[in-house]
């Protein structure tokens, strides 16, 4: 059995009577990349600043294994970049990590440039955090984040604003830090398709409710490839599937029925449909991605912000 | 961990160009109340005749230092003229601005005490404050300081000594900028250090420090460093003067006393105070800058440590 990191219990937080996040109860294992994937305003980023202790939990808990009862200990142990970062724009990239070094007593000046060039930004020389670009600011804000070597990397959206060679180099950066450093990793991303070729779990978040977790490999049996039936009345089809011998199948609405097994067999299949006289639109192969999942499973409902 | 805390907000207030500009206006400000008093003949400049300041002082008026002005600017013997008037009758006009003033012969403690009493220096730490409280919300600072989420107390306690340094800084800094500008000004520079003097220096502090704190806990609860500079600087200019009036006036009509809003307000009791004042102000002063102090320190804290950061 491996080893849990962290555990939330029933974590729930409410803003004005608003809850932005409810009974949310999420296992990161040590040493994962933990994906939370939601919709804006789905609650991520609270879950994120609770787990931080940037906000405090209206009620639930939630614990780091090794750390019982200490929770600041744990804290000192965490490196976040929430929402956008955390920046003197008037500063230099130097002085802004300097003024974190020196809160958690890390004197020596080598380390801010070893940090600084692991992101990519060794040789931004005075340039003030101003005039950084969006990408420039993510990559201070990561590096910010890994003074003090944490062992959990809290990371909301930090691939945003950086162009396609930045997304890689951030992955390539992460990669190698979960991996060589061990630092456990919880990752938001709106770019589903990135996050999947980095994460190991996975949780599904909308309106402030965990709907799934997985791990990528759970995620990955739920997102293969399948047969896509679209006809005009799905229910007709259902009577086909089971008298030849489909049960791993799913509606997906009035039209459309997904089916799990024999995908070889997608021309028997046409052809009893044709021969029970459904009316068949369209049948083919198909690979689910990633994002069709998510918005599957969060009911592909528009969002309504309050 | 506090030491760390420490380090790191002095870096981070060293890094602000106003720490290094509010020095160069407090030194051109003491100048400028050094030339008010020591070297602008007041008196003689309003045109004031040796009759009319006697006329006054039968009329009740205390004008014990402008009398003192006005021999000192006749008794120079400065460019001033006596008009040919009628019969019976003489004025004086003035030929020159500049002669001896009020505190020429004084010594630096009260050249010190004429720059606290202007109150300027208030706008400088209003200043500060907005920029050095005003920015820990502007960038979202404690984001970064994950280490502190359980010590806000910690982080709390190294801003405000940080703070409290840079204004002690100030004051130093006022004291012997006073002293430069007796030396450049007045007949001599001098000084009378005793008991009284350093009381008067630290209380004057204290108080300046208690303002600031005010200033503190207003922005931590208004996370504006705009707001902050505004507030500050109105407070420390004067502005509330018609207000603390009225207030009074309707006080005293409503309960029939003599009270005065403004001996309960930090920087009006820094105008008042000087190094020779009575106990009762001395101690009226310790507390207000005491409860000041204590009750914004605590707001501050306490809004700090209940709010989510970010």
């Amino acid at each position: 059995m491996e080893e849990m990191f962290l555990v939330t219990d029933k974590l729930t937080k409410v803003y004005k009577k608003v809850p932005a996040v409810s009974n949310v109860d999420i296992h990161i294992k040590r040493g994962s990349i933990y994906g939370l994937i939601g919709k804006n305003g789905a609650g991520k980023t609270t879950i994120m600043k609770i787990l931080a202790g940037l906000a405090e939990p209206t009620s639930g808990s939630f614990r780091y294994d090794g750390f019982e009862g200490k929770e600041e200990m744990a804290f000192s142990r965490i490196g976040a970049l929430i929402e956008a970062p955390a920046l003197h724009p008037n500063l230099s990239a130097y002085d802004n990590m300097r003024i974190k070094c020196l809160a958690y007593g890390i004197g020596d000046k080598n380390y801010i440039s070893e940090k600084l060039s692991l992101v990519g930004l060794g040789k931004v020389g005075k340039k003030k955090a101003g005039k950084f670009s969006l990408g420039m600011r993510q990559r201070l804000g990561i590096a910010l984040a890994l003074v003090g070597d944490p062992d959990f990397l809290l990371l909301d959206e930090p691939i945003n604003g950086l162009d396609p060679q930045g997304i890689a180099e951030m992955r390539e950066i992460l990669s190698r830090l979960n991996k060589e450093n061990g630092i456990t990793i919880l990752i938001s991303s709106h770019i589903l398709e990135e996050l999947a070729k980095i994460a190991t779990q996975y949780a599904i978040i909308d309106k402030g409710h965990i709907i799934e977790e997985s791990t990528s490999e759970e995620l990955r049996l739920r997102c293969k490839d399948k047969i896509v039936i679209k006809t005009a009345d799905s229910s007709s089809v259902l009577p086909i599937l089971d008298s030849n011998g489909f049960t791993d199948y799913q509606t997906i609405d009035s039209k459309t029925i997904y089916v799990f097994e024999r995908l070889d067999d997608v021309s028997l299949l046409n052809s009893a449909l044709v021969m029970a006289g459904v009316a068949v639109e369209s049948i083919s192969v198909e690979a689910t991605e990633l994002e069709e999942y998510f918005l599957k499973i969060t009911g592909n409902a528009r969002t309504d912000y309050t | 961990m506090l030491w760390n805390l420490i380090k790191a907000e002095t870096y981070r207030a060293t890094r602000l160009k106003s720490v290094y500009i509010l020095p160069v206006f407090l030194l051109c400000m003491t100048f400028i109340v050094g030339m008010v008093v020591m070297r602008m003949d007041v008196l003689s400049a309003l045109g004031y005749t040796e009759q009319d300041i006697e006329e006054l002082g039968e009329m009740g008026n205390s004008i014990e230092g402008f009398q003192r002005s006005f021999e000192v600017g006749f008794n120079t013997g400065m460019d001033m003229g006596r008009d040919a008037a009628e019969e019976g009758e003489s004025t004086v006009s003035m030929s020159s601005f500049w002669g001896i003033g009020i505190c020429y012969y004084d010594d630096v403690v009260e050249i010190f005490h004429q720059n606290m009493e202007s109150l300027d220096q208030l706008i400088y730490v209003a200043i500060f404050a907005g920029i050095f409280f005003g920015d820990i919300f502007a960038t979202g600072l404690d984001k970064n300081l994950i280490i502190t989420a359980k010590h806000r107390w910690t982080l709390f306690g190294a801003r405000i000594i940080v703070f409290g340094t840079y204004v002690m800084i100030l004051h130093i800094l006022r004291f012997l900028f006073s002293a430069l500008t007796l030396l450049l000004m007045g007949d001599r520079l001098w000084w009378n250090i005793d008991g009284a003097a350093v009381a008067y220096f630290f209380l004057t502090y204290f108080l300046t420090l208690a303002f600031g704190v005010l200033l503190c806990s207003f922005c931590y609860v208004c996370r504006s460093k705009a707001a902050t500079i505004t507030v500050g600087v109105i407070l420390a200019s004067g502005a509330l003067t018609i207000a603390l009036s009225l207030g009074n006036y309707i006080i005293n009509r409503a309960f029939h006393t003599s009270f005065r809003i403004e001996n309960y307000i930090p920087s009006q009791n820094l105008s008042i105070l000087s190094p020779v004042c009575e106990g009762e102000t001395v101690l009226r002063s310790i507390i207000v800058g005491a409860v000041y102090f204590a009750v914004s320190y605590i707001t501050a804290l306490a809004v700090s440590k209940k709010r989510d950061i970010g």
